[in-house]
């Protein structure tokens, strides 16, 4: 369509290059919408550095998005015109890009997911929720697996299996159908107590830079 | 950035800086190969170790970019098995890891979303203690508790063993209400999403729950030190102590764990050594507290609750100095004059080493 305008709005859990919401984002058309909100900062009282973090990483996305030539419209906390909720927050921003449509990955967590479908009964524009792809296992898959294949009652859930048939469906350390080194799991040489001698190595440090301060 | 959170955030838990974690993808990336080459390596062999003042030793902590998007999970996992397939990480290490991303992530991603809406209320043991206030002071005598709360105020992360193993279990020893936990790990942890935190709260916290998750982990509430499952013994208890003086509180506290659980079981108790002997392995279906703690705690045939009695009866003395977690006059919550109170009787632990 020639004049479609997608307002494609990533959260702050969704700093991925390869996000379902941006496969097939447009520089030329769409716009990239990103919002730093008190609602979901303070939802819980969120430890400090945690807050300093996914700001600090949302705003460096938002940077690495407009290199690329994406036009991104980033609301800040401390904007003045900042409704401090995402439900007002993208509203106005459909208005204010005259979007013909939003598009967005699903949040992680069911009280996001909740809210926006609340969106999609307000906007005036549709709302597409994608799939998040960067998982390896769908939600399909999981229901799968947890029911058998059926979609019946769940069975008993162990990890152990599920993993085993994600390094089949993976192929991760997997050598001709069969686990490296023959087992699956090599938990039980995990838990060697750590000699008083044992170096342990520096981290990378990696220093508040100038977007941080910002 | 910083002015911002120190001047909008104030009233938050937890050490704004110094602040010196990755923010961008390139940063993320440059430390996932930093792990890979430096920290992969030994991080299997002593991935369930503690080291008093070592909060990250060879873990990846690399939880916190992976869950907002930085670092791909895939990426991570092809790094990991390229450096086994070069001869530069061993199996153990490697398999560990990608474990942990395949399996454990997307496992409780799963569960999050088959449980829920559900899922948030869960409370199978009916735990209802408040948050003690140490666990936002760090500030108590308990050492390894001590030290998983002041580094993670410090860095919004503590390892696995630590969150797990110390937090995890004193908070399901202790009667936590699991709502307040769920609160607590959402609000302290850089990596805390809702999908991240409540399976592994909830699932960790009722006993009832460990079907889903696997038993194993729980396991540790008895060989976090001994790596001796048998954990109702009174030697290796002992032996322990000796070596580590500050770990007494929390293992001692397990003791009275089964009976406490016991009594608040619906089940009816098992009396006898008939009903004594069912212990069961991590197949085990049975759906009662009572039943299912036998299989956590894996206990020798023939030692029902009964003998368990005449064990904790004999160990009265040592357990009459953590009588405090038995005690439901003890209100734990977050007035930090009643935490004071909790670790003043703590405080009087003198253990004879």
């Amino acid at each position: 369509m020639a004049d479609e305008k997608a307002l494609r709005f990533i959260l702050g859990d969704q700093l991925s290059r390869g996000l379902s919401s941006l496969e097939d984002a447009r520089p030329d058309t769409d716009v990239i919408f990103m919002a730093e909100v008190m609602e979901e900062a303070t939802s819980v009282r969120h430890h400090k550095k945690k807050i300093a973090f996914l700001f600090s990483a949302m705003r460096h996305f938002a940077e690495d998005l407009r290199d690329e030539g994406f036009t991104v419209d980033y609301l800040c906390l401390d904007a003045r015109s900042n409704p401090g909720d995402f439900g007002s927050a993208l509203a106005e921003a459909v208005q204010r890009h005259d979007a013909t449509r939003v598009v967005m990955t699903e949040p992680s967590e069911m009280r996001v997911l909740e809210a926006a479908e609340s969106w999609r009964e307000e906007l005036d524009v549709d709302l597409d929720i994608l799939a998040d792809t960067r998982f390896l296992a769908g939600h399909e898959d999981f229901v799968s697996w947890a029911t058998n294949g059926d979609g019946g009652q769940p069975k008993s859930l162990r990890m152990e299996y599920f993993y085993r048939e994600m390094r089949r469906r993976t192929g991760y350390l997997m050598d001709d159908g069969e686990p490296a080194g023959g087992d699956w799991n090599y938990d039980a040489e995990n838990r060697k107590a750590l000699p008083d001698s044992i170096r342990v190595p520096d981290r990378p440090e990696f220093a508040p830079d100038r977007s941080r301060a910002r | 950035m910083m002015e911002l959170v120190a001047d909008r955030f104030d009233g938050h838990f937890g050490d704004l800086e110094p602040f010196d974690y990755p923010v961008t993808a390139k940063d993320a990336k440059a430390y996932l190969d930093w792990f890979v080459a430096e920290a992969l390596p030994c991080f299997g062999d002593w991935q369930d170790a503690m080291k008093q003042g070592e909060p990250l030793l060879f873990h990846s902590h690399l939880s916190t970019l992976i869950n907002c998007g930085l670092l791909d999970p895939r990426e991570c996992c092809e790094k990991a098995e390229q450096a086994y397939r070069d001869g530069k990480a061993p199996l153990n290490a490697v398999e560990g890891f990608i474990r942990q991303i395949i399996g454990w992530r997307e496992f409780i991603r799963g569960v999050y979303w088959l449980k829920m809406p559900d899922y948030a209320d869960s409370n199978a043991l009916e735990a209802t203690r408040g948050l003690p206030g140490f666990f936002w002071t760090g500030e108590t005598q308990m050492n390894c508790l001590g030290q998983a709360i002041s580094e993670t105020r410090s860095n919004a992360y503590a390892h696995h063993i630590q969150r797990l193993m110390v937090i995890g279990n004193f908070c399901l020893i202790a009667g936590i209400d699991p709502k307040q936990v769920q609160e607590w790990f959402l609000i302290v942890y850089s990596d805390a999403y809702e999908w991240v935190e409540m399976p592994n709260v909830v699932g960790m916290a009722p006993v009832r729950r460990l079907r889903i998750r696997g038993l194993k982990a729980l396991c540790g509430l008895g060989c976090l030190h001994q790596q001796d499952e048998r954990l109702l013994r009174l030697l290796p208890v002992r032996r322990e102590a000796e070596k580590w003086r500050e770990g007494l509180p929390l293992q001692l506290s397990l003791l009275e764990f089964p009976v406490r659980e016991r009594e608040g079981s619906e089940e009816e108790p098992p009396h006898g050594p008939d009903h004594g002997v069912a212990w069961q392995d991590e197949e085990g279906t049975a759906g009662g507290g009572a039943k299912r703690f036998r299989a956590v705690f894996r206990r020798p045939r023939n030692e029902g609750m009964g003998r368990i009695r005449v064990r904790l009866d004999q160990l009265q003395p040592l357990e009459a100095r953590v009588a405090v977690l038995a005690d439901d006059d003890v209100v734990m919550d977050r007035d930090p004059k009643r935490a004071g109170g909790l670790d003043d009787q703590l405080g009087h632990l003198d253990i004879g080493a």
